[in-house]
């Protein structure tokens, strides 16, 4: 039996009014930690890093006069490119000394311009490729994001616990319950709000379903830009399959409006299934997942395309430091389930897979072994899960202890693109976020697409290199 | 007879004239969270293939004969949305997918947001839902396509 309380790895909180001080000390600290997330609050900035060997959090604050502030991707943190920009226009007390990176320019005979975008393939999120090409090589590649802005950061300012709650779960489709379980446990911790063993074996089993089908659309899609649609559809139909599983289990397809602070929402018809006929489905899914990836190792024409393509150059590794499925095909072990264990991840034996390739085969391997572990994790869970002891529990009662002005919570899971951090500043007497947060794994490794599509490709690696990264831009652009 | 309906489709003004199938659908991201791009891909997979109602998705606008938009309608993308609309040659139809694209949902008051995409284009059709099902954007599919409900169709026959 598990805790009540969830066992928090520790949190170091440091400080300084010295804005060269607090780039000196980000750097170092950089050395043995990764920055995780960078976020402003008043008079405050706030770097959040994580030791990836000791799971320990260490919060590194600059207070005082905000006005020339150095930049840390000027100084190699490329983890924060996108946190930077979107400080400039959310914290207005601070101004970055330099200014922001600009993309070279690359001019020359023969080298044309191939715009794509924001309108662009058959069912896909706005974003803007310019695509610099000669011959048919790809020399270079510019984003262009922020199409889709919806300001969710500002929007749940003030905002009622339950309200953002909503707005979490509808960052990213894709991620939704990841998204809404970072939101939760941020205010769990902010609040001290203790979450009993059987909610949180039934979150795990959630996040796993998401983690399951997020993976089979990534591994659907990169099938497809093979042109292989054999495949494409088996990983659909299962895609199909999981989303129904959720619907029957969970009352929606996607695992929305199922999160509740401290507990779960149980949906009215919660729940009349047989828990070995779920355990029996689960095999059924993993074996066939085993004969579609025997199929497409065996498949030259798909490694063809896959080996060497998209490889992500080492300088761009270090500097960004990409996470989830990304950086864990880059040789970088990066699982948020073993680095910090949260729910009851610690009571697994989970081993995630580790390549160093960085290429789009490296990528294809990872997901799918990730797919197989999360589909046999899902299936000894299940096993041991007891629904009914749910119905007689209670959620978080609408009131806190807590008597201090402010409670500053943060929440780390691994999402199905990895790393996803949430911190909340949250008011305890009339439990409303008084400002939020977030770092999403889009975000952070979307700066690794254009190092690695101008990396000796060509304009037909594209949908493939594309898809083997397979981000939403919605998580980019919050 | 009424249809009793709980599927959340809401028909708008229909054109007088109809087309026949072999559909082109042109799918625009306005401010989505993905979820109803991630149901729309499943159209083609086995489960719904609607290539057999005559569907296809088209990257460009121009051979595009239903424009399906997902998400709240930002002021970055309302330039562009009336810009393809404009691009595609008649007859046409637009559908608002999801509750963000249709009313605004829950960014209704975002800043930079609009709101709903029927102060910005025409729209033919709208279906609910958070987002809506495959079943659901078949249904409003062949709904807009044909000027009438395909289950009431059904029953008729």
């Amino acid at each position: 039996m598990a805790t009540l309380l969830q066992a928090q790895s520790p949190h170091v909180v440091e400080q300084t009014d010295n804005p060269n001080n607090w780039q000196k000390r980000l750097v170092a600290l950089r050395q043995d930690h990764d920055v995780v997330l960078l976020t402003g609050h008043l008079d405050q900035l706030i770097a959040l890093l994580l030791s990836p060997t000791t799971g320990i959090l260490h919060e590194w604050r600059l207070t005082g006069d905000l006005s020339e502030v150095p930049r840390p991707s000027h100084f190699g943190a490329g983890d924060i490119l996108a946190a930077e920009r979107i400080l400039k226009d959310t914290l207005p007390a601070l101004s970055w000394n330099s200014e922001e990176h600009v993309e070279r320019r690359v001019h020359g005979k023969g080298v044309f311009l191939y715009p794509l975008g924001p309108v662009r393939a058959d069912v896909s999120e706005s974003l803007m490729y310019r695509l610099h090409v000669m011959g048919d090589e790809i020399i270079h590649l510019e984003l262009a994001n922020g199409f889709k802005k919806r300001h969710i950061r500002e929007l749940s300012q003030g905002k009622a616990l339950a309200d953002v709650l909503g707005l979490a779960q509808r960052v990213t489709g894709t991620s939704a319950f990841a998204h809404g379980l970072a939101y939760c446990l941020a205010v769990e911790n902010a609040l001290q709000i203790g979450v009993d063993p059987e909610v949180t074996l039934t979150r795990m089993i959630m996040a796993e379903l998401e983690r399951s089908y997020s993976h089979l659309g990534d591994l659907a899609a990169l099938s497809v830009s093979t042109g292989l649609p054999v495949p494409q559809m088996e990983y659909l139909h299962h895609k199909e399959s999981i989303l129904r599983l959720n619907f029957r289990l969970f009352g929606h397809r996607y695992l929305r409006d199922v999160l509740a602070i401290g507990g779960i929402r149980l949906p009215k018809s919660f729940f009349q299934e047989n828990a070995a006929m779920i355990g029996h489905e689960i095999v059924e899914i993993l074996d066939d997942i085993h004969r579609i990836h025997d199929g497409l190792e065996n498949t030259t024409s798909f490694l063809d395309r896959l080996h060497g393509a998209g490889t992500i150059p080492k300088t761009t590794i270090e500097f960004v430091r990409p996470v989830g499925p990304t950086g864990r095909s880059s040789g970088r072990a990066c699982d948020m389930r073993i680095i910090r264990p949260y729910l009851r991840y610690a009571e697994t034996d989970l081993a995630p897979p580790l390549e160093s390739g960085a290429d789009s085969y490296a990528r294809f391997s990872v997901k799918a072994i990730e797919l197989q572990q999360s589909l046999g994790l899902l299936r000894r869970l299940i096993g041991g899960w007891n629904p009914d002891a749910l119905r007689s529990l209670g959620g978080f009662e609408e009131q806190s202890e807590i008597a201090d002005d402010v409670a500053v919570g943060v929440g780390i899971v691994e999402a199905p693109r990895g790393l996803l951090v949430y911190r909340v500043v949250v008011n305890p007497c009339n439990l409303t976020i008084e400002h939020l947060d977030m770092a999403t794994p889009s975000a952070r490794n979307w700066y690794v697409v254009p190092p690695a599509m101008a990396n000796k490709n060509i304009l037909q690696d594209f949908p493939i290199i594309e898809a083997s990264f397979n981000y939403t831009v919605a998580g980019w652009d919050g | 007879m009424l249809h009793q309906d709980d599927s959340g489709i809401q028909p708008g003004t229909m054109p007088a004239r109809y087309i026949r199938r072999a559909m082109a659908v042109r799918q625009l991201d306005s401010g989505s969270c993905q979820g109803c791009e991630s149901e729309l891909s499943l159209l083609s997979g086995p489960d719904y293939d609607f290539t057999r109602y005559g569907f296809s998705f088209t990257p460009s606008p121009k051979h595009a004969d239903i424009l399906v938009i997902t998400g709240v309608i930002t002021e970055t993308m309302a330039p562009i949305i009336r810009e393809v609309y404009e691009q595609m040659t008649e007859p046409k139809r637009v559908i608002a997918l999801g509750a963000c694209a249709i009313s605004g949902g829950i960014f209704k008051t975002a800043p930079g947001v609009i709101g709903s995409l029927s102060g910005i284009i025409p729209v033919t059709l709208s279906i609910e839902g958070c987002p809506p099902s495959p079943g659901d954007i078949i249904r409003g599919l062949l709904w807009a396509v044909d000027g009438r409900d395909p289950r009431l169709a059904q029953e008729a026959t």
